[in-house]
């Protein structure tokens, strides 16, 4: 018979079972020793600690498949093991009435952290758990819990290969701190997002905390969860006494904060760590009687990314629109070259700005969208815990990006075109999402509200067949410029308005299209922004340096009062007055060199839109900046100054050239000869190169950045593809050493060209010569002074 | 059965001379050094929160090449001199936390002088933090009239780097602390610390 969550609660609360390396221990399991093996050396222990759960009162057993771990062990010792704990659990099962127990599937960390912060492809988690997924289905597991899991971007790994694998329920639990998040950032809500939209059973939390504990962290997980919440506390803090371990909560008092946790909510609890068979005779003891909270859905509209979640609620959300290359060459010019770094910029500054989600669109002929748009979600994400709207047409790249998206994006767009809805709903379906749902379709953008409302409808109908609720659609009626129509922007207002009063949904606008074609555009945008708040409108896509449409947005927050104290909007217009009082004090105190050599980056800035007033841009470089980051370099290799202040001095140095840049015409396409850099295999330190590339750069060359833990594989072929002539690589500790030997041995073999100089605090010349490197840099100055040397410049 | 024990320390204070140390600054610093430097310890102590773990287990010197810690043996010179007349030793592990290695990445794309002072004061926050937990352990020692050696981490001397992996088994890191190792053995978050602190029997 298969499980089902919902029925099975109809019953009354759902108990799972206590610790089993508690219990293991007690039997002799050695500290260090892997629980797991006990599967095969020890099973009729096993059976009788399930057995004795069951007895306790537990409906729900975990097989002893936690520490299985596919990064550990080869698919034939997994497999058996696997094989094993289920077979213990299900003998003990049998021994009970039929339906009256169910055995789980245990799912626990790999004991790696993922990719950006650690080494572990996302890909490679997911392949990972995918196994352990099709044994524990085939060994025939009612469920599957994935427990005890400290990081979002692991957790969803586990849940996607879960749901791909089999049918079998999923249970989602986390680890949280005292403060309520991951130990990888994530809070309460942005986890409850995420693994609602990827389409989890159930949720919760175990480990790390006491009941106590626990109890105050489950108010929130009522408030947001639409399925049922799991508590799995821990028998409080270990002790020692006499020598021996024990925890500080007894098993009635356990039993206690256990049923009271009922009342306020949860469906399903258990025991973690210190927690025995007694512990839950009292938990079960304890709750009889009490009613169970009916699961209600909270029809929140939510976004969220790996530290917290984005609700669109009263107070509408902004969506830096910066990331998309329409009309801006400069970003265009930076996804064809595939430098992140300028998108990651891009992404910051508007964060500061007040965006509180990043569009990002990457879509450029030519380039392949699906492998740029997801660098580009996974960079930003490493720097930012802004949520990200997924913005193309591609729905390739659109399958990609929501995969490897750590959290629950925005997705822009589907629309009422039947191949758009066929194409985008199953995806929401799968990895969970909020969709901008645009209202066009066969016949285009109807001319009036009545219309765009009817595709509005139409879209929400077919997304319901899909499983997916209003909450998750968000309708942008579209704003056209007035300019070609003077009554487009009515119509928008109106549909805003038809579509939240008469569907209940959600809206958004980019609002900068109603000006196209009009001077200033600016001041018409502000405006037509107020009336669509006014209208309703709940998200706006829109540029966050325009201080016209902030103006806008803070002041009608303000007058609307959905800004207490007003503390936003004096937080944006007070600096603004004061920057006015300061506008006069533009004026350069030291020369472009001075600034330059100071280390001044506003100073050298300013000095160099004042240069450029009356020198040529290519004199302000050569007669300006170049002879000062010269005297810089110089002190360095002179030991006079530090690396921080010949890092300051390049920082002030591309200030003055981001003015002089600004200057010249649009064409630097012609940038000469690649130098690639990267951190090699299994090396997570990047100061060292981001250092070398910052000098470089500032002088004048062109840096591909590989980033850091780049593959042999990977280096050969960007440096064949760029046509490199050269390649500089860093590596900072002993271990990693080794892969820069293998780098350069590949480069030899498949470039022969190229030139290599390598880097890093433990590489010694006499080294560096041993694995055939073609310079050794003791620092970055040496890089650049190869670098010049070999370019001859 | 080994105990671990967390431990936790919350907000660092990163030492501003350690710190301008960390940043390769040696002798007077300028006035901008200097404020570089304060403005990465106040990153980092608004982005780390400084917790631990440790444990006491038995240890023994069969021979001047080796050591058994907790019943395995370790071939290291450096450790069996470190350890010696020791017949126990705390294992313990710090981090200043994820914060840090997001603050660096974000840094990274913006200002390199700056993230080398946030690198820097991320070591000595860890630093900062290490201490404190040694002085507490020390506390302990003394009042049982023992007293600690100095911290000696896998990977100085001889000691094996490949030693982390026992000692993250045996302390449950990823569970307790949430650190991670990946194939090379380095640990994440960047800013951790793992050693082994010798307890030695006071000869008087």
């Amino acid at each position: 018979m298969a499980f089902d969550i919902n029925k099975v609660l109809e019953k009354g609360p759902l108990i799972f079972d206590g610790g089993m390396g508690t219990m293991l221990q007690a039997r002799g399991l050695k500290p260090g020793e892997a629980s797991e093996q006990w599967n095969l050396t020890h099973p009729d222990e096993l059976v009788a600690i399930h057995t004795e759960y069951c007895s306790a009162g537990s409906d729900i057993i975990t097989a002893n498949t936690f520490g299985v771990n596919m990064l550990k062990y080869d698919e034939e010792t997994a497999s058996s093991m696997i094989a094993a704990a289920l077979d213990c659990a299900k003998k003990a099962k049998a021994g009970f009435p039929d339906g009256e127990k169910y055995v789980a599937l245990d799912i626990g960390p790999t004991g790696r952290l993922l990719s950006p912060f650690g080494d572990l492809p996302f890909e490679e988690a997911v392949e990972a758990y995918s196994f352990i997924v099709k044994e524990g289905s085939k060994h025939g597991a009612d469920l599957i819990i994935i427990e005890t899991m400290n990081d979002s971007y692991e957790t969803k790994a586990a849940v996607i290969a879960a749901k791909e694998n089999c049918d079998l329920p999923v249970i989602a639990s986390n680890v949280y701190d005292d403060q309520a998040r991951l130990l990888t950032g994530a809070d309460i809500p942005a986890m409850i997002a995420m693994l609602e939209g990827l389409g989890v059973a159930a949720l919760g939390m175990n480990c790390s905390l006491g009941p106590d504990q626990m109890k105050s962290l489950l108010p929130e997980f009522v408030r947001h969860a639409s399925v049922p919440i799991l508590v799995m506390p821990n028998a409080g803090m270990p002790r020692v006494v006499d020598g021996k371990t024990s925890y500080d909560v007894t098993a009635p008092e356990f039993g206690k904060i256990m049923a009271e946790m009922v009342s306020m909510g949860a469906h399903i609890i258990g025991g973690c760590c210190g927690t025995t068979p007694d512990y839950i005779r009292e938990a079960v003891k304890s709750i009889a009687g009490i009613p169970l909270s009916p699961v209600t859905d909270k029809n929140e509209t939510v976004v969220s990314s790996y530290t917290h979640a984005v609700r669109f609620e009263n107070v509408p959300v902004l969506v830096g629109e910066r990331i998309n290359p329409t009309g801006k060459p400069k970003l265009k010019e930076a996804i064809k070259k595939g430098d992140i770094g300028y998108i990651l910029r891009e992404g910051l500054a508007q964060e500061e700005k007040g965006a509180d989600i990043l569009d990002v669109n990457v879509g450029l002929p030519g380039i392949d969208e699906a492998e740029m748009l997801c660098a580009a979600v996974k960079e930003l994400q490493a720097v930012t815990g802004l949520p990200l709207q997924l913005d193309t047409t591609d729905v390739n790249a659109m399958e990609q990006a929501m995969r490897c998206y750590n959290g629950k994006p925005l997705v822009n767009s589907v629309n009422g075109k039947q191949e758009s809805m066929d194409a985008v709903f199953p995806l929401v379906k799968k990895y969970g999402g909020t969709l901008i749902a645009l209202t066009i379709d066969e016949t285009g953008i109807p001319g009036t509200a009545e219309g765009r409302l009817a595709i509005a409808e139409r879209i929400m109908n077919e997304a319901a067949k899909h499983g997916i609720g209003k909450k998750d659609i968000i309708v942008d009626p579209l704003a056209l410029t007035v300019s070609s129509d003077p009554r487009n922007a009515i119509v928008t207002l109106e549909s805003l308005r038809l579509i939240k009063d008469r569907l209940g949904l959600k809206t958004s606008l980019g609002v900068s299209n109603v000006s196209f074609g009009l001077p200033g555009r600016d001041k018409l945008n502000a405006a037509f922004f107020v009336a669509a708040l006014e209208s309703g409108l709940g998200c706006a896509i829109m540029n966050p340096f325009s201080a016209d449409l902030m103006a806008s947005y803070h002041s009608w927050k303000a007058i609307r009062a959905l800004d207490t104290g007003f503390k936003e909007y004096i937080a944006f217009a007070a600096p603004a007055d004061a920057e006015k009082a300061e506008k006069k004090a533009d004026q350069p105190t030291a020369t472009l060199q001075g600034a330059i050599i100071s280390g001044l980056k506003d100073e050298a800035g300013i000095a160099a839109a004042k240069l450029l007033e009356t020198e040529e841009p290519l004199v302000v470089i050569n007669d300006h900046i170049i002879p000062a980051l010269n005297v810089v370099g110089k002190g360095f290799e002179d030991k006079t100054i530090y690396l921080p202040q010949l890092l300051m001095s390049a920082e002030a140095a591309q200030s003055a050239f981001e003015k002089v840049k600004a200057a010249l015409p649009t064409n630097d396409g012609e940038k000469g000869d690649a130098i690639i850099i990267a951190t090699v295999k299994g090396d997570i330190h990047d100061i060292g190169k981001n250092i070398v590339k910052a000098l470089l750069e500032n002088f004048g060359f062109n840096v591909i950045d590989l980033g850091r833990d780049v593959d042999p594989e990977i280096v050969c072929s960007e440096a064949i593809k760029r046509k490199a002539k050269l390649v500089g690589l860093s590596a900072l500790m002993t271990t990693t050493v080794p892969a820069m030997d293998e780098t350069i041995r590949l480069l030899h073999e498949k470039c022969p060209g190229v030139k290599t100089m390598v880097g890093g605090a433990v590489l010694t010349p006499e080294y560096a010569e041993e694995i055939g490197a073609d310079f050794y840099a003791a620092d970055a100055m040496e890089s650049v002074r190869y670098a010049q040397e070999l370019f001859g410049k | 059965m080994i105990r671990t024990v967390k431990w936790s320390a919350g907000v660092p204070e990163p030492d501003l001379k350690e710190t301008l140390r960390y940043m390769g600054v040696r002798g007077d610093p300028s006035p901008e050094l200097v404020s570089l430097a304060q403005k990465g310890i106040e990153k980092v102590r608004s982005h780390a929160r400084c917790r631990g773990c440790w444990a006491r287990v038995p240890v023994e010197i069969p021979d001047e090449d080796s050591v058994i810690i907790c019943g395995e043996t370790v071939q290291t010179k450096s450790l069996a001199r470190h350890l010696k007349n020791c017949g126990e030793a705390y294992l313990i592990a710090v981090t200043a936390g994820m914060g840090i290695d997001r603050l660096i990445r974000t840094t990274a794309a913006l200002s390199q002088a700056e993230c080398l002072a946030i690198d820097a004061a991320g070591s000595s926050a860890v630093e900062w933090a290490c201490d404190e937990l040694n002085r507490e352990l020390c506390e302990t020692a003394l009042s049982e009239g023992k007293s600690l050696r100095w911290r000696f981490s896998p990977g100085y001397g001889d000691f094996p780097l490949d030693y982390q992996l026992s000692l993250f088994k045996l302390m449950e890191l990823g569970k307790n602390l949430g650190i991670t190792l990946n194939d090379s053995l380095l640990m994440t978050p960047i800013k951790s610390v793992t050693a082994v602190i010798g307890i030695e029997k006071r000869q008087d």
